[in-house]
């Protein structure tokens, strides 16, 4: 699917001796592979690009990216993606009392309840948020 | 028994799936050029639009209601389909894909409710709705799909006891593997049901419908017939590295034909014909101007015609160039199909046939050529105007939500 390339960081426990055969072959460990620690379920895992700052004191900013984990499922607490009025909404969902609320993790934004009629549509949890500094 | 999983209204489905606000819109998406709709979400077929219908005839109804039209996007529903055929794996442990929105797939003592958890589970992982249909074998599983797709729970297993009535009303053109040429020969035939088909003798079935048919006459009585295909290949791709870094258009150009002349040879050696050309440039990843520049062509027919397929080469080629140091050029050929299994497009289906049927009798000349004085012995000329009226024209196309970066759905 070519999501990301595979990255490959050897990673060594002891450091090299010149000139002798180098004691830290047996201790090679496997890359250190993102893909391995992001996309833990391939073929279910999907990105977002966060908009706005209604999450920022989470540690989400605009411009983030959004891994999202179709096949977990959602408990109160989670960060999630929803659909809301056509479109995608990034919130921690609670579950109170049966009912779920969408609650943004800044103050100058109002939760959004759910009504008890209503369908929540989720589009899945976000198990990881990516931010490059540059 | 056998599983056919099968995409509901695939293109449809993956243009609604990053965009909420199509969630009960009516959505369709147009066949390469934009010409036709070639697929329709449930809302558009009830507004009565008839897949294959030609845009501008149904352009005013669509805008009345408020209709999302999309071009072909293969990127984007090549890589949802990845995930659903993974998915589907994933869930029953095997798995033969057989199109790009189609999965066969073999279940023991199938249960009612474990292939409705199975087709619930696709939907949940990867938003694409399914239907799935079980029978004893792949063509029934395909009337059993056809029953799934009608019912609330999308699925249906189709039980042995339960083949005739269903066989009694199934019209024989429904049944997989019976084009329409073969409907009406059957029909003048005095064959109207799938069930009439499995009344007659083995040897009048052999005699009318070659063994083809007869495979299908075998799989509706519930004997097996169809075998499983072998390893699909996806795509074939030639690529070359370039000693010094190529600028021209024309070096540029000259190394795609050598990777056509060599995927043509490819494709002629499996059978295949390739319905798609990317082709991509690379400059040295060690700068820090790297770039890989690629675009996509769709051909309306697929084709192992060199010429066909530089062409197309060359139309990507022109649409990405930008004088630069090129390290590498790749080309795939993708979607491909068997070859000889040509699907017209509606308009000119006669100038088509005209055209591979030239193509048909003028490659194995040029393979010849090339077999006995190498391959570069014949290469192309210019082949521009060939497929000028294979290319894709692309208003409506929208965002590869899934491969780029660039281009990743926002959420708020």
């Amino acid at each position: 699917m070519g999501i990301m390339d595979e990255l490959h960081i050897p990673f060594f426990l002891e450091t090299v001796s010149c000139g002798f055969p180098s004691p830290a072959q047996d201790s090679r460990e496997e890359s250190l592979d993102f893909n391995a620690l992001l996309f833990k379920h391939k073929a279910n895992t999907y990105c977002l690009r966060c908009s706005g700052d209604s999450m920022k004191l989470k540690g989400i900013f605009s411009g983030d990216i959004l891994v999202v984990d179709r096949t977990i499922r959602a408990k109160s607490g989670d960060v999630i993606v929803a659909e809301i009025s056509g479109s995608f909404t990034v919130k921690t969902l609670i579950i109170e009392g049966g009912r779920a609320i969408l609650h943004a993790e800044n103050p100058a934004y109002a939760d959004i309840r759910v009504a008890q009629d209503e369908e929540l549509i989720l589009f899945g949890v976000v198990t990881a948020v990516v931010r490059c500094l540059r | 028994m056998i599983g056919l999983c099968d995409c509901n209204s695939f293109y449809a489905s993956c243009e609604r799936l990053f965009r909420p606000d199509l969630r009960s819109r009516a959505v369709v998406v147009l066949s390469n050029n934009d010409g036709c709709i070639v697929a329709l979400s449930g809302e558009a077929k009830k507004l009565g639009i008839k897949r294959g219908a030609p845009l501008f005839e149904e352009r005013e109804r669509l805008q009345s209601v408020g209709a999302a039209i999309f071009s072909s996007n293969y990127t984007l529903y090549q890589d949802l389909s990845d995930r659903v055929m993974d998915t589907l794996l994933t869930l029953v442990g095997n798995r033969e894909v057989y199109s790009i929105d189609e999965a066969f797939f073999s279940l023991e003592k199938p249960k009612e409710d474990h292939v409705q958890t199975v087709r619930d589970e696709i939907i949940r992982l990867t938003g694409i709705p399914v239907s799935l249909g079980v029978a004893r074998t792949k063509t029934l599983a395909k009337l059993a799909n056809h029953e799934g797709k009608r019912l609330p729970g999308g699925i249906s297993i189709l039980y042995p006891e339960d083949e005739e009535t269903l066989l009694r009303r199934t019209a024989i053109g429904e049944v997989w593997g019976i084009g329409r040429r073969r409907e009406e020969q059957l029909f003048r035939l005095g064959v109207r049901t799938a069930y009439d088909f499995t009344c007659k003798d083995e040897r009048w079935i052999e005699k009318h419908c070659t063994v083809t048919g007869l495979a299908t006459a075998r799989e509706l009585r519930g004997v097996p017939s169809i075998p499983r295909e072998v390893e699909k290949s996806i795509s074939l791709c030639s690529g070359i590295s370039f000693e010094k870094p190529k600028e021209s258009f024309e070096d540029l150009e000259q190394s795609l034909a050598c990777h056509c002349a060599t995927l043509s040879s490819k494709l002629r050696k499996r059978g295949k014909q390739a319905r798609e050309i990317t082709v991509a440039l690379y400059t040295s990843r060690f700068r820090d101007d790297y770039q890989s520049p690629s675009a996509t062509v769709t051909l309306a027919q697929g084709s192992d015609y060199t010429p066909t397929l530089l062409a197309a080469a060359k139309i990507c080629l022109t649409s990405i160039y930008r004088k630069a140091p090129y390290k590498a050029s790749r080309v795939w050929a993708t979607y491909l199909e068997e070859e000889g299994v040509h699907q017209y497009t509606l308009f000119n289906a006669e100038q088509e046939q005209k055209r591979i049927s030239q193509e048909e009798r003028l490659s194995p000349v040029v393979q010849e050529i090339q077999r006995s004085y190498g391959k570069r012995a014949l290469v192309c000329g210019t082949a521009g105007a060939m497929i000028k009226a294979d290319l894709m024209g692309q208003a409506y196309l929208s965002p590869r939500y899934t491969t780029d970066w660039k281009s990743l759905p926002t959420a708020h």
